[in-house]
């Protein structure tokens, strides 16, 4: 009963607004590396949240990806029209065969946003213990 | 008769006014979104209101004046269906629109309320009064249209450190400062299809300004990343009502881009003084209107009497 949550274009359609702006960007572009997005301003973030933002697009099953030297090289699994068709019957799917109770779909978001949290705290706890030692020189 | 005719056609260009502005607008903001320009809390908030508030001014500033003006008291004129089907329209929009937004102020009143029924005052030193509030409450929460009030939930002393706590109710009340609650009112008000999109962009920035006003230094970031963290780990997490503003409010992804964004936090340079064009744009335009005002009325009135027949 669960299969359609576990599919990643499941968790696909609750995209953050830095990971649609780059699914974008490598739609018009068709791929691209990390230091290519940001050299052309299609993100106005650091380099480190943009690769962690297009490997959780990769994870999503959204991005595929090869080495290029010592990066990655990032090109959409789907074109625009395929993901949003695949959008549109994920959600159709959902309306008529779910029979789940409107506190596990709450749950559902919340478990979603959940499995980026720990990576997310990892990165507030590497920051505070730099600032503490830029603090002790 | 008179007056009743006057009803009608004030009502029927409020509706002409209010529908085309608010479609415009939607489409300017999807062209907006397309080009993916960053637009601020305030110009969202403003081009979100433009359609409301452009057609209570057309209405106010020409079209009553006109009619009462040219209008003939004696005329017994009759009034076309088509002007009576916009005036109801109008009358539909508008009494719909006090609607939502009572039944939103009376829901947010009577959850409130429940929470604050049993509550102490806590001694804060903030600029508006400080309650705690049970657990079943948000984390922390702003709530109030006219005296907003800060809500920390007896969660929240438990969960949150002291630094992180400190900076998470400085963004509640930036929150408080900016009116945001009335803000929402306001959109209750103004419902309109298609706009929906275009009112979570306004609380997503409403989110980050009320962040970028709570956060200091690098440590006081860290500190309010750490805070949403940990709020958004809450489970259940407890949505606050309509209008409140919630320390995690807005879309689930909504929270994860804050906290990346903090991570990135630099010390902002503070922005040069730029040449402010509005006053003098608006006087320009104040007095344009001033010496065409009565041009502006005639027309206004061949067209009210075309909208009639």
């Amino acid at each position: 009963m669960l299969s359609w949550w576990k599919t990643p274009l499941a968790s696909a359609s609750k995209l953050g607004p830095l990971e649609t702006e780059l699914l974008r960007a490598l739609w018009k572009r068709g791929n691209a590396t990390v230091r290519e997005l940001l050299a052309e301003g299609h993100a106005r973030a650091a380099y480190t949240t943009v690769m962690t933002t297009l490997d959780r697009l990769h994870k999503k099953g959204l991005l595929d990806r090869a080495p290029d030297g010592r990066a990655y090289r990032y090109s959409p699994r789907h074109t625009e029209a395929e993901y949003n068709r695949l959008l549109l019957a994920g959600a159709i799917q959902r309306l008529l065969g779910s029979s789940a109770p409107l506190s596990f779909l709450v749950d559902a978001v919340t478990e979603h946003d959940a499995a980026l949290l720990p990576e997310l705290e990892r990165a507030v706890e590497r920051k505070r213990r730099e600032l503490r030692e830029r603090e002790k020189r | 008769m008179y007056f009743i005719r006057g009803g009608v056609i004030a009502m029927s260009v409020f509706v002409l006014v209010y529908v085309a502005l608010s479609l415009m607008v939607s489409v300017g903001w999807r062209a907006l979104r397309r080009d993916r320009w960053h637009v601020s809390s305030t110009t969202t908030y403003c081009f979100r209101i433009l359609p409301l508030a452009a057609a209570l001014v057309v209405v106010a500033v020409f079209t009553v004046p006109s009619f009462l003006r040219f209008e003939p008291r004696w005329d017994d004129e009759p009034i076309g269906s088509a002007v009576l089907a916009l005036a109801s329209a109008g009358a539909v929009i508008l009494i719909f629109g006090t609607i939502n937004a009572l039944l939103g102020w009376m829901r947010t009143s009577r959850c409130v309320s429940s929470w604050t029924a049993d509550s102490r005052t806590l001694n804060l030193e903030t600029a508006v009064p400080a309650f705690q509030t049970p657990e079943s409450a948000p984390l922390l929460a702003v709530a109030g249209l006219c005296r907003p009030k800060l809500l920390v939930s007896a969660c929240a002393r438990q969960l949150l450190d002291p630094g992180e706590l400190d900076v998470a109710i400085r963004h509640e009340l930036a929150h408080a400062r900016r009116r945001d609650n009335l803000k929402k009112l306001l959109l209750r008000a103004c419902a309109f299809p298609y706009l929906g999109a275009l009112d979570r962009a306004w609380l997503e920035a409403a989110e980050i300004d009320a962040d970028d006003e709570a956060v200091r230094d690098e440590r006081s970031a860290l500190d309010l990343a750490s805070a949403l963290l940990k709020a958004s780990r809450l489970t259940p997490r407890v949505p606050g009502p309509e209008l409140t503003m919630d320390l995690v409010s807005g879309a689930p992804g909504a929270v994860t881009a804050r906290v990346e964004r903090l991570l990135a936090w630099r010390p902002r340079a503070r922005p040069k003084p730029r040449f402010r064009i509005g006053v003098p744009a608006a006087l320009v335009a104040a007095v344009t209107a001033g010496l065409a005002y009565m041009w502006v009325l005639t027309r206004v009135h061949q067209f009210t009497e075309f909208l009639v027949r």
